[in-house]
């Protein structure tokens, strides 16, 4: 019998595919999505929604993390870019859906933000226990740094100062009385957020050991505090939320170009 | 005869053929997916360990008073706690005794529980740099609370617990059912190795 060439290529190719299958997915999923760059002079910020499609994130008073953190995200990339021409906002994910630790650093760093803020809202096993908190990546452990360099997936460690310094800030500015936003739900002169200050902590955050900018991880409030939950699931009180993030956010900015020059 | 006419016998054998390299194929594709998402698994779980068994761990009745750090009812941090343990010929040993005891006690007043539930301690062991390995079952994971207080209360209940009382131990590294895991339930990395974080119980080191 004549073989058929055609046949035999066909038949290679086709197993090749059949054994190569995972392999592709594994290279498509941690791919970051190129961009120009050069294109921009603006200043770049990275939001984080947290979790996402089968990452529920944590649960509490009928409310999902994964929801309340991409609508925050939104609503801040919107404050931020009324607030300055001069900065560009991306979301390291625009829907309910699945992205990795890896991808969402990748995307951050190609895109060369100046900062970096993964929105997130807490679970305390203590439900008395309310408020906010803010963290930045720790360093404070065995691993990560050998004597021959940092390794790269831990590359925040480079940027502990800033991100120390930045978790302050927004600290400051989450429990500072501002000056209440035109248009925002605060009937009075002043905008005080009713959430508590949790403080400033060290923790070493997947969503921020591979991101190379000044970065930090806001918990909006405690989702096991029934109060906490009431504030992030209305939607002016969010709003209010996110205009104390984009005044610290816009500072820090400020001071770094400032310091720059 | 025409040429290009085959004979019935080859075509049956060519279509026999074409069958059986679609079932290769098609075994491959699903062996692949399979082993990709983890439908199945070859691991062989050791024996874990019951409450009871941390009578084996000690050597005789000289009692020795230790410190645990269990989740503070009224905070979001640790709160220490008196427990007692018996002493053994190996140190590693007196860390089972303690793990089964705050693994097994319910919260008392005052108290919240931070470990997640029906977590078991698998195995611990130490390397001659000081670096206790310890290899939690996967309730530790699976049970745990997303959130970043609730997955670092986890973490420091017991990394602090085993530092504040055995200070040869210079860091704990967690495995998860004998295997390194990425992070505890999203947002706390299991990658690296702790040490403890007094700042969590404002308790002196
Ligand atoms: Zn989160």
């Amino acid at each position: 019998m004549k073989r058929n060439p055609r046949f035999n290529h066909l038949t290679a190719a086709l197993l090749a595919l059949s054994f190569m299958a995972p392999f592709c997915g594994a290279v498509v999923n941690t791919m970051p999505p190129v961009v120009d760059i050069s294109s921009t002079s603006k200043t770049i910020v990275i939001i984080d929604p947290a979790h996402g499609g089968g990452d529920y994130g944590s649960t509490g008073g009928g409310i999902r993390e994964k929801d309340i953190t991409l609508k925050a995200a939104r609503l801040l990339k919107q404050k931020l870019e009324s607030a300055s021409a001069d900065i560009q906002v991306f979301l390291t994910r625009g829907s309910d859906t699945a992205v990795t630790p890896e991808d969402r650093a990748g995307f951050a760093n190609s895109r060369n933000g100046a900062v970096y803020i993964s929105l997130h809202c807490d679970y305390v096993p203590s439900a008395s226990s309310e408020g906010y908190m803010v963290f930045y990546y720790s360093g404070d452990r065995l691993s990560g740094v050998s004597p021959q360099g940092i390794e790269w997936q831990k590359v925040q460690l480079l940027h502990l100062a800033d991100s120390t310094a930045l978790a302050a800030l927004v600290d400051q500015y989450m429990k500072s009385p501002l000056i209440a936003a035109p248009g925002s739900a605060v009937q009075d002169a002043n905008d005080t957020l009713p959430l508590a200050s949790r403080g400033v902590r060290q923790s070493a955050l997947l969503c921020l050991e591979g991101v190379n900018m000044p970065a930090v991880a806001v918990e909006m409030g405690n989702l096991n505090n029934t109060a906490d939950a009431g504030y992030l699931k209305d939607d002016g009180m969010l709003g209010r939320i996110c205009y104390h993030l984009e005044e610290a956010i816009v500072n820090f900015i400020k001071g770094q170009s400032a310091r720059r020059q | 005869m025409d040429k290009k006419v085959r004979p019935e016998k080859t075509t049956a054998v060519r279509r026999q053929f074409l069958y059986a390299l679609a079932a290769v194929i098609l075994f491959a594709i699903l062996y692949n997916a399979a082993t990709y998402y983890g439908w199945f698994s070859y691991s062989v779980k050791p024996r874990l360990l019951n409450v009871s068994d941390y009578k084996l761990y000690d050597s005789g009745k000289k009692k020795i008073k230790a410190v645990v750090f269990f989740g503070a009812a009224d905070t979001d941090g640790l709160k220490p706690a008196p427990c007692v343990i018996f002493e053994s010929n190996q140190p590693v040993n007196e860390i089972k005794q303690l793990l089964e005891k705050m693994f097994s006690t319910p919260a008392a007043a005052g108290y919240v529980n931070v470990i997640p539930d029906s977590t078991q301690l698998r195995e611990a062991y130490q390397d001659k740099n000081g670096i206790l390995y310890l290899d939690l079952s996967d309730e530790f994971s699976k049970n745990c609370k997303s959130g970043i207080t609730s997955e670092n209360l986890a973490v420091y209940s017991i990394v602090d617990s085993i530092c504040y009382n055995f200070p040869w131990v210079k860091g704990v590294k967690i495995l998860i059912d004998g295997a390194e895991k990425q992070d505890v339930a999203g947002n706390v990395s299991l990658e690296g190795v702790f040490r403890p974080d007094m700042n969590l119980s404002a308790v002196k080191l």
